[in-house]
């Protein structure tokens, strides 16, 4: 350890570009596997398990999808669902995609029974809705309009104002930065008798098929009679959802090239350094004392705590980008990097500068006798 | 010219170390390339397709133009306006396709499509989609990513289209539509009685429109949701709004990339040097002055560092100059590598080739001096 501190204090400036060039490799590592992972998780987490989903045969997202209000008065007497004090377990949401304080916001007018259904969620300030155009906001929404909004404040959008009645957050999902509020307050605000779709629990988990059999068989009975009407989508919530986060997998793939690309440039940057440390003096492996592998070891111990500082130095970089929001289509996400992503960046990215500089360590040894060691 | 050969020369006694400095830089610098390409496609297929005489009546308040709701029956009213001159109903959905793809379907009036639209499509294609209610005109871009062929009938979660034929509008958001009969779109997305937006044709001028704009949305004042008339170009930025910070981190990732690819220059330049140190010493014994080997190791490493990157650009360009689609999603940005881009590349690749030339020349001279 003595031997390693004097070799890495006798080459600062080498030393330095190494930490910094591992600092950065691990920020970068960290920070784009958690933009990846958190945009699909927020997408992936809508849905609830037991839910059944029912939405306008191919709409691509909930947002295009426009339900009749004839669709609802069928799906309530479909057989199975579950029941909770006398009441159904059957939701109706408008999904919109509002402008608030020239923001892109989602925004959903639901029924009283979807606070019930959905556990995403947690009122951290105030109440539900209960009277006309009450609101309650997630609590990523300031962040996302830069205002500071409290209980009480009344925000416009949809050409109407509303009171913010409470606050909620949701850590796992893109409501975490939107609005939600009574069905019919948001229908009458925009002119819509329609609405989204319409969520449903099953009372068991095994009658989750045979509801969905059900409306299906249904619906395609009706359209034999009148082929003009819009087919349903039917579909548990939870696969439902996984499906949409796909659509984030381009993104994702594009991060994964620059973080790759990183990887590769870092891994070069050590070997370079390794072999320009290394290139000072050849390493001779016919000594039979085992001199040649305490070099090495010091060597790669000199490597390894590069990494582990430059693995710190990482971050310390990523901590400070936990304060950086990313709105990015309906999501305001903070990049909060985890301390598994992190100390998996500093393993993966020791391993990899380890991995370049015993390449480089090999190029120097060679068959010299001891003597020349010095 | 002696200067040259001995140029080479040295180039090829190093050829081992130059060739892997080549191929990286190569490699970075078309990845850099691409991803400079994405941003300048990101913001090109939302430009220029908003006509500057046309105006768009939408739903104000909603942040996403797919979901805005006009319902069909103020169109009448609003031809009567004085200066109003033609008026189209345009219905928009985004639609499921198979394997986890989607469609961007408009759907239109045909007699009023190439009034509205600056589409590029065959006399014979036009007349065959007007005649059939289920036929569709296809973007380019999408007709290639799918391999769809003329006559094709295309069917997909209840929608059915026949392609009647393919339309041009290079790089803009509409080669990866598909369009329809607005009746018929109208039927299949439970849209009937409502546009996405009128498009309405004016003989204002664009400095006069101010109160044609404000009897068109005066028309809507008793509507329950906010109705708006803007210009069709503000209509497309809104989607483009709706993006959030898309344009932001493919910025970042191009500037990561950048920041990336002036590191490899300069780490492959210290990297190559370490193999040139026994030439060095070998020039000195023949004779070369001090200023002459800095000159020759500069050169050396500036003439790979910035001939990787300039061929890198150039094959990027001639390669995704005529193909540059990536996906069939609207919003999938093209790689589009104009002259702009290849410039700004080729000026990047002359500035770190040049910088990682001028940080070897302390250590060539310091391995001059050395050697005695």
């Amino acid at each position: 350890m003595t031997d390693i501190s004097k070799h890495l204090l006798s080459e600062k400036k080498t030393v330095l570009i190494g930490i910094i060039c591992i600092g950065i490799m691990v920020a970068v590592f960290s920070v784009s596997q958690t933009l990846g992972r958190t945009l699909k998780s927020k997408i992936m987490n809508c849905g609830t398990e037991g839910n059944i989903i029912v939405l306008q045969e191919g709409a691509d997202a909930p947002m295009f999808s426009i339900l009749s209000p004839e669709t609802y008065e069928f799906v309530k007497t479909v057989p199975h669902i579950r029941k909770e004090n006398g009441k159904l377990m059957i939701n109706r949401c408008l999904q919109l995609a509002s402008l608030v304080l020239g923001h892109f916001t989602m925004v959903r007018g639901v029924d009283p029974t979807y606070y019930k259904m959905y556990d995403q969620y947690r009122l951290i300030e105030g109440r539900l809705p209960m009277n006309k155009n009450e609101v309650i906001i997630g609590s990523l929404l300031p962040t996302k309009v830069n205002k500071k909004l409290k209980l009480g404040d009344i925000i416009t959008f949809e050409g109407k104002q509303w009171k913010i009645v409470g606050i909620f957050e949701d850590k796992l999902t893109v409501m975490g930065s939107g609005i939600i509020t009574r069905l019919k307050d948001l229908q009458e605000a925009t002119g819509r008798d329609s609405f989204s779709y319409i969520s449903l629990r099953a009372d068991a988990p095994e009658n989750m098929e045979i509801i969905r059999q059900y409306i299906k068989k249904t619906y395609d009975a009706l359209l034999l009679e009148n082929p003009e009407v819009p087919g349903v989508i039917v579909e548990p919530e939870k696969k439902y959802y996984l499906n949409e986060a796909e659509a984030i997998n381009p993104l994702v793939m594009f991060l994964n090239l620059v973080n790759i690309l990183y990887l590769v440039v870092g891994a070069l940057i050590i070997y370079n350094i390794t072999d320009s440390i290394c290139s000072k003096g050849k390493i001779s492996k016919s000594t039979n004392n085992g001199y040649h592998k305490r070099i090495i070891m010091m060597y790669m111990g000199k490597v390894l705590v590069i990494s582990l500082i430059g693995g710190i130095f990482g971050a310390m970089i990523t901590l400070f980008l936990r304060y950086v929001s990313v709105n990015f289509m309906m999501m305001t996400i903070y990049i909060k990097v985890g301390i598994t992503t992190i100390l998996m960046g500093i393993f993966l990215i020791s391993l990899l500068a380890l991995f370049s500089a015993a390449f480089a360590i090999k190029r120097s040894i060679v068959n010299l006798p001891d003597a020349c060691l010095s | 010219m002696d200067k040259m050969r001995l140029l080479l020369s040295f180039l090829w006694k190093n050829r081992k170390s130059a060739l892997f400095s080549f191929v990286g830089i190569f490699i970075l610098t078309a990845v850099f390339s691409i991803t400079l390409g994405a941003k300048v496609g990101y913001h090109k297929i939302y430009k220029s397709i908003g006509s500057k005489n046309i105006l768009a009546v939408y739903e104000g308040n909603i942040a996403c133009p797919y979901i805005s709701l006009v319902p069909e029956r103020y169109a009448p009213a609003i031809l009567n306006i004085p200066h109003v001159i033609d008026i189209a109903g345009e219905v928009r959905q985004r639609y499921s396709y198979e394997n986890d793809q989607n469609l961007t379907l408009l759907g239109i009036d045909p007699d009023k499509l190439l009034k509205f639209k600056d589409i590029e499509v065959s006399e014979a294609e036009f007349e065959s989609f007007k005649t059939n209610i289920n036929a569709a005109l296809v973007g380019r871009k999408i007709y290639n990513c799918f391999n769809w062929k003329i006559g094709q009938v295309i069917n997909t979660f209840g929608l059915t289209f026949k392609i009647a034929g393919v339309f041009d509008m290079p790089l803009s958001v509409y080669e990866s539509m598909v369009i329809l009969h607005k009746d018929y779109l109208q039927q299949i997305t439970a849209k009937r009685g409502y546009v996405t937006a009128f498009l309405i044709k004016t003989d204002l001028k664009e400095g006069d429109i101010k109160s044609l704009i404000q009897d068109i949305e005066a028309i809507f004042k008793d509507y329950p949701s906010r109705i708006v008339c803007r210009p069709e170009g503000e209509f497309w930025q809104a989607i483009k709004a709706s993006q959030g910070n898309l344009g932001d981190i493919i910025f970042c990732i191009v500037l990561s990339v950048g920041i990336l690819l002036v590191i490899l220059h300069i780490n492959n330049a210290l990297f190559t040097f370490r193999q040139k140190i026994e030439s060095i010493k070998m020039l000195k014994k023949l004779g070369f002055s001090r200023n002459s080997i800095a000159c020759l190791v500069f050169c050396e490493t500036a003439a790979v560092s910035i001939l990787s990157g300039i061929m890198a650009v150039i094959i990027c360009y001639f390669a995704l100059i005529k193909h540059p689609y990536v996906g069939s999603d609207m919003f999938h940005p093209p790689i589009f590598i104009n002259l702009q881009v290849v410039i700004v590349v080729v000026l990047v690749s002359l500035f770190s080739g040049l910088l990682a030339a001028l940080i070897t020349i302390p250590s060539a001279l310091k391995e001059y001096d050395r050697y005695i």
